[in-house]
């Protein structure tokens, strides 16, 4: 038995694994502090925020698999590493905060989408410039320091900084309707923003890294003020789990991204056109309205 | 007719009783373990105990699936998982002292739970990352998934638990090794959770071994090609957990599936068995303590020549034996569990004796409980009954006294720890 056909199975068993696992009881079970948004639809959708220190070990677990089984379905994530190191979930990062923003079936207890957001590993607030602050992980990836690159205001600490990241869907659902996965488009950027909207201290920045036809694109739809850098060779070393993401052999180039968050009534209007696409009996509509409405400007900068 | 017997939680031979200060012990549980204890207590008293007489008088393949889900919200499939898998991690002695709590209910619903514990033990105790990495963690998930293990077949019964009978063997289910897979084939008898497990650690002899000289485990899941579930045993207790016949004809295991190699099984079956001996004594503690807590309320209760039954000598006498029983019984399994959670090699001794006086002392005292009541005590609806039928169960599953006595001995006489 050849040990490549050993891990293609360990790979396809891990997957399978977490179709098959429900957190049917999350909402219940988190702490309710941690809660930053929670909805619940007539039809069984329900979107929660919740903070990483709310969520109890084993549905922690549960979502750091869904994100490898996710990852390793995309081919984004090393099969060797998982195989060799006999992951069943990602592992957690260490990370002094983070936001797990899931849109699940209530019933089957299913993750459809996911996304992320961690905030600064520093122990005190620090200045994005500081050459001593902790880095971002996407800073890693690329070997840069954003800031050295992106001004922003004055006065803005790392507490007010966070990264995007693992931006999933389920990909065993991927071929539901089209009205269907952009109605849950909306319903995490729904929960996303409002979360945003109920951090303390407020978040500023979001950074990450992302394809610019994918991630970046997504984004745009809903922020504008978007400044992509160019010009970076973003790698992990090959026994990073993460390794095969930036190694491009079929897919774009990922690039490192600062954005600009709105704040105050410029984001509370931004999840109403969110709520607004969502009531629109034909979210197309409603979406292409939110899109239209959304000001701001992508800026470039090549290092 | 109507039962006047009510639940009452403080009885001398309560568990809770005799940690308290009041009752100093030698032994103390760790707080994780009697907090654990409560939380089983308590879901025995208002979860399974209101389900008992139904399941009881169900037909023989009904299964509960609904207090297999609340028992997993409670974790009790995930007792002895690890943390890092999202299970609760209490070892031997804590999976012990809740099964006990659940016997003390209802002991077949305790055995589901049970079974499914001892299936893992295949899995964790294999040290293969890989194989815990693919089982484990979908017990963490709010979906129930039960396993359970199977040794016993229609010939080779004791003679695959008595290490020297292994060469003796016969018609022992094959193993045979074919590429990257094994193929096996033979027929598992008495398989609790056979008819509901989504895997089974399954043993079997490596084709070209004599007897079960070759016996190797092997983690089968049970949804693949050329295993099928038989027919459910109609049992005379243990009636809401499932036995059942598993056939396997020229199932192909990928050899990743394999616990600890090839030809390793016996060390690794001495090692579960003496764990699963721990966890019977417990139940059979637990099913000798239901039995007698309802012939105390009844003896404190009933009153013939003027006084309770209780102020009468010969039942006084009855009872004192019966506590001082249940008891020891529960000394026994605690002491065995410390050993088999600490001590390596796998101790045989303890576990062994433990259950042996566990297995007979919950039938002797559930035979009194029974006489103690009178024609109540033969009517299902005052429990006592279902608690006789069920102390014989634990006589046979996971070694009989004859297979026990050879164990207590062989220790006895320096063949094995």
């Amino acid at each position: 038995m050849t040990v490549a056909e050993r891990r293609r199975r360990y790979v396809s068993d891990v997957i399978a694994l977490h179709d098959r696992i429900s957190l049917r009881g999350f909402a219940s079970q988190v702490s309710s502090d941690s809660v930053l948004y929670r909805a619940r639809r007539p039809d069984g959708l329900l979107v929660m925020a919740v903070r990483n220190d709310g969520i109890p070990d084993r549905y922690l677990l549960g979502i750091h698999g869904f994100r490898l089984a996710e990852y390793l379905r995309l081919r984004f994530a090393s099969d060797e590493v998982a195989f060799d190191r006999a992951l069943f979930a990602e592992p957690a990062g260490g990370h002094a905060d983070e936001i797990h923003v899931l849109a699940l079936d209530e019933e089957s207890g299913t993750i459809l989408r996911y996304v992320s957001l961690v905030g600064s590993a520093d122990p005190v607030p620090m200045a994005p410039r500081d050459p001593d602050r902790a880095p971002f992980p996407s800073e890693v990836v690329h070997g840069i320091n954003l800031f050295d690159h992106v001004d922003v205001d004055p006065g803005i600490d790392t507490s007010q900084i966070w990264e995007i990241k693992r931006l999933v869907h389920r990909g065993s659902r991927a071929g539901s309707d089209l009205v269907g996965r952009l109605r849950l488009t909306l319903e995490l950027m729904l929960g996303f923003y409002t979360a945003l909207s109920r951090v303390e201290p407020p978040v500023r920045i979001i950074v990450g890294d992302g394809e610019e036809r994918v991630s970046i694109a997504r984004l745009l739809r809903s922020l504008r003020d978007i400044t992509v850098i160019e010009g970076t060779t973003p790698s992990l070393p090959k026994d990073d789990l993460m390794y095969p993401r930036y190694a491009y052999a079929s897919r774009d180039v990922v690039k490192a991204f600062v954005v600009k968050v709105p704040q105050g009534e410029e984001l509370r209007q931004l999840s109403e056109h969110l709520r607004r696409a969502l009531a629109n009996p034909n979210p197309l509509v409603g979406f292409k309205e939110l899109v239209s409405q959304v000001g701001g400007q992508l800026r470039r900068v090549h290092i | 007719m109507t039962s006047t017997i009510t639940p009452n939680p403080a009885t001398l031979s309560d568990f809770g009783a005799l940690t308290a200060a009041a009752m100093p012990s030698f032994f103390s549980l760790p707080p994780e373990v009697e907090a654990l204890r409560d939380e089983v207590r308590e879901f025995a008293r208002t979860v399974v105990k209101p389900r008992v007489l139904d399941n009881d008088l169900a037909a023989a393949d009904d299964f509960d699936w609904e207090i297999v889900r609340k028992g997993h919200e409670l974790g009790l499939l995930r007792l002895t998982i690890p943390t890092e898998f999202g299970g609760r991690g209490v070892g031997a002695v804590g999976a012990a002292v809740a099964l006990e709590e659940l016997a003390a209910v209802c002991a077949s619903t305790a055995l589901i739970f049970g079974a499914t514990i001892l299936g893992q033990t295949g899995v964790l105790a294999s040290g293969d990352p890989n194989l815990q990495a693919r089982f484990i963690p979908q017990f963490l998930g709010d979906e129930p998934v039960l396993a359970c293990n199977a040794v016993t077949e229609e010939v080779a019964g004791c003679d695959l638990l008595i290490p020297e009978n292994s060469a003796h063997a016969t018609d022992v289910m094959t193993a045979r090794r074919d590429g990257d897979h094994y193929v096996l084939n033979g027929v598992k008898r008495f398989i609790t959770n056979g008819k509901v497990a989504a895997w089974s650690c399954v043993f079997a002899n490596l084709d070209g071994h004599q007897g079960a000289d070759g016996l190797t485990a092997f983690i089968v899941p049970l949804d693949i090609a050329g295993v099928s579930r038989g027919a459910v045993a109609d049992k005379m207790g243990y009636r809401a957990c499932l036995g059942t016949t598993l056939t396997f004809d020229d199932a192909r295991v990928p050899a990743e599936n394999l616990v600890l190699g090839e030809g390793n099984a016996w060390g690794f079956l001495t090692m579960q068995s003496n764990l699963a001996r721990v966890s019977v004594a417990a139940i059979s503690t637990g099913v000798a303590r239901g039995a007698f807590e309802i012939a105390k309320q009844w003896c404190g209760e009933r009153v013939q020549g003027g006084v309770p039954l209780y102020r009468h000598q010969f039942s006084a006498r009855k009872l004192a034996e019966m506590t001082a029983k249940i008891d020891a019984s529960r000394l026994l399994y605690l002491q065995a569990g410390y050993q088999a959670e600490n001590m390596l090699p796998a101790p045989t001794y303890g576990p062994a004796v433990a259950k042996l006086f566990a297995d007979r002392i919950a039938i002797e005292v559930a035979d009194e409980a029974m006489s103690m009541l009178g024609a109540r005590g033969y009517c299902r609806e005052y429990g006592v009954e279902k608690f006789v039928r069920e102390s014989f169960g634990a006589r046979i599953y996971e070694g009989t006294p004859e297979v026990l006595a050879l164990a207590v001995t062989d220790a006895l006489y320096g063949h094995r720890p």
